[in-house]
């Protein structure tokens, strides 16, 4: 990764919309500290989709408040990194010129969309608010603009005057995306924006964002659990375990080519369609406790390749190829396969 | 919304029926009649006797209270006892002195208490915050009489800037205000603090400033129209408490409002005015406070839309 962001060339051609380097992000509570982020890096393109994939506590969501520099403050604090949003670096700027950013060139969709929006002011108005503070609209025009992107979300726009109890979770969500994408911004940031929908709505709902995502030429960062999910929309995947990225690579390189033994308890731990009577393999034991991580990998105490050198040092970083690279010290051992590759004949 | 309003102005007549009974019960059983004051030594027992008749002293209590109740269903809230001057009359007339007031110290409460409880809730935790608790624990618990001689003996007798009393021009409101605004601002700042803190947390703001919305707007736009409900609720209750007249702050200013009008009719055991003054009181309580839930509906549409259920609901579609 590192070598291609300095390089003015490949800069130019392809325009990095997103940047984030070593980022660390603790929330300093008044017992302990909670370790959220812990090293995260990567960087993403205009128009591409980048998948954050991890059970819940990796650091996703907290990464994602950091790129807006939203993480609450207090507890939260960012003690290292830089993040690079359309050539702003987020963390030096004033919360003033966080404002003009925030919404412009880089919005959010939220989890929850019950709670989300603000129960005492019209969908319109909470649409055409940013429209109105980054475009320098009149309200009349703004409120208009709303009512376009609601029907771009698929909601007629004379609805724009109703409040958002008058929704059901579906529609709520489209909201929230009218909200984010009001203002064309350049990068996208959804932290599991389907979690909280019915299935036959999170389909709807990511399809639009994919529409949506090409028509406005939006660079999207999907914050998910869901590897369903990530292999429909993402064009590059990081998978997350305690606050670290542990494999990075393109779509094909993680999903076909896995490297990463929590990835492959990932793939495991996913229902076999085509073999009803399998059984499920669950990763065993739980995340560890990120007031408290363990010295070496944090994977070690769940992995069942794990030696006592994982137990004592940082896994090893290793580029696989140019796109992919895997947080693994197993393959400092040059014959070492995980078995999911091994069944399949091989590493590609 | 109207049915609305018709259910709770109906409610006003158990109400009614209620505190006057209590009154009425009340005046009876404590010590002494009107007709005390009147008697002279001169007075034979047959003079007395018929003094009584007079006032119906010699009927039981219930005799009089459905005499008095059926007036007051014909419109009618009789005379005072005392002076012989209306009910109605004396209640109007004493009515400004008191509005005024309430008012004055309602909108010193308000503007003062908003912004400090808005300023403490988000700084919960700190220095500041604490030392506005501290000033609403103060507020809160000291009683006005004693805090109204503090004022008077400060501003009215060693420095002489405020008079000391009586209902003249602008400056005799400033120490009365003061003094019922202060614990108006002490309740409504803590009920204003603690309402934000609720609405602080909430996701909808960060929302909002993930749209970029200047922190001021966050507060302001977002935070404070969701935590309106519960602090209208307490300057509400604040304003009609006021509005009862406050017997304290009247009498140690000697205000001429509606709280000293009352204390005077129970002194006299003048029944017919200080009836009618509770049930006066009475009325305007329940109204401020049915304006105030009507004000709910228009800070929320949530609550908008049950009121307006049954006719134009619209059906949430999925």
């Amino acid at each position: 990764m590192g070598s291609e962001i300095n390089d003015r060339t490949v800069q130019d051609n392809k325009e990095l919309v997103l940047e984030v380097e070593d980022l660390i992000v603790h929330y300093v509570l008044q017992e302990e500290t909670v370790e959220a982020v812990n090293g995260v890096s990567f960087s993403l393109e205009r128009g591409k989709t980048i998948g954050l994939v991890g059970e819940t506590g990796a650091g996703k969501t907290t990464t994602a408040l950091a790129i807006m520099n939203l993480v609450p403050d207090p507890p939260g604090v960012i003690k290292n990194g830089t993040i690079t949003v359309c050539g702003h670096k987020m963390l030096d700027l004033s919360a003033n010129q966080l404002e003009k950013i925030r919404g412009k060139d880089v919005s959010m969709i939220f989890q929850d969309p019950m709670t989300s929006l603000n129960p005492v002011l019209t969908v319109g108005d909470q649409i055409a608010e940013s429209v109105m503070l980054h475009e320098n609209l009149s309200y009349s025009k703004a409120f208009k603009r709303a009512q376009e992107m609601l029907e771009m979300v698929g909601i007629p726009g004379t609805r724009a005057t109703e409040y958002p109890h008058q929704f059901s979770g579906g529609m709520k969500q489209r909201v929230g995306i009218a909200i984010a994408l009001a203002c064309n911004p350049k990068l996208l940031l959804a932290d599991e924006p389907t979690t909280a929908l019915d299935v036959t709505i999170q389909a709807q709902v990511l399809d639009m964002i994919d529409d949506l995502k090409r028509e406005l030429g939006t660079a999207l960062v999907m914050i998910t659990h869901d590897l369903g999910i990530v292999a429909k929309t993402c064009d590059l995947v990081a998978v997350m375990y305690a606050g670290r990225i542990v494999e990075y690579g393109t779509l094909e390189d993680v999903f076909d080519r896995t490297m990463h033994p929590y990835t492959e308890g990932l793939f495991n731990s996913l229902p076999d369609i085509s073999n009803r009577k399998s059984q499920l393999q669950p990763i065993p034991g739980l995340m560890p406790d990120p007031t408290n991580l363990p010295r070496g990998c944090a994977f070690a105490p769940r992995c069942r390749y794990a030696t006592a050198a994982c137990r004592e040092e940082q896994p090893s970083r290793r580029e696989v190829s140019e796109t992919h690279t895997v947080y693994c010290s197993a393959y400092d051992d040059p014959n070492f396969q995980i078995e999911r590759t091994r069944g399949r004949g091989g590493n590609g | 919304m109207l049915r609305y309003v018709i259910r709770r102005l109906l409610w006003l007549i158990p109400v009614l029926l209620c505190v006057s009974l209590l009154i009425y019960v009340l005046m009876d059983l404590a010590p002494g009649t009107v007709i005390d004051s009147m008697i002279t030594e001169q007075m034979t027992p047959e003079d007395i006797e018929k003094l009584r008749q007079e006032y119906d002293l010699d009927k039981p209590v219930i005799y009089r209270y459905v005499k008095y109740m059926w007036g007051f269903f014909h419109g009618d809230l009789g005379k005072s006892q005392v002076t012989g001057l209306s009910v109605w009359d004396s209640f109007i007339s004493r009515f400004p002195a008191t509005l005024k007031l309430s008012l004055v110290s309602v909108v010193f409460g308000a503007v003062l208490a908003i912004p400090i409880g808005i300023f403490a809730a988000q700084r919960a935790g700190t220095i500041w915050d604490n030392l506005t608790t501290g000033f609403t624990l103060i507020g809160t618990s000291m009683p006005s009489f004693w805090l109204g001689l503090l004022l008077l003996i400060l501003f009215a007798y060693k420095i002489q800037l405020f008079p000391a009393g009586g209902y003249q021009g602008p400056s005799s409101y400033v120490l009365p205000a003061i003094t019922s605004g202060l614990m108006m601002t002490a309740i409504t700042a803590r009920q204003t603090r603690s309402s934000m803190l609720e609405v602080l947390r909430a996701d909808y703001l960060r929302t909002a400033r993930a749209k970029g919305v200047p922190e001021r707007l966050v507060i302001r736009r977002h935070a404070l129209k969701n935590a309106w409900i519960p602090i209208l609720t307490t300057i509400g209750m604040g304003l009609s408490r006021f509005l009862a007249g406050s017997a304290v702050i009247e009498t140690v200013f000697s205000w001429p409002g509606i709280g000293r009008l009352t204390v005077e009719a129970v002194s006299q055991r003048d029944v017919t005015l200080a009836c009618g003054c509770v049930i006066m009181t009475s009325i305007l309580y329940v109204i401020i406070l049915l304006i105030v839930d009507l004000l709910y509906a228009f800070v929320d549409p949530r609550i908008r839309g049950k009121y307006a259920s049954g006719s134009r609901k619209r059906k949430v579609t999925a």
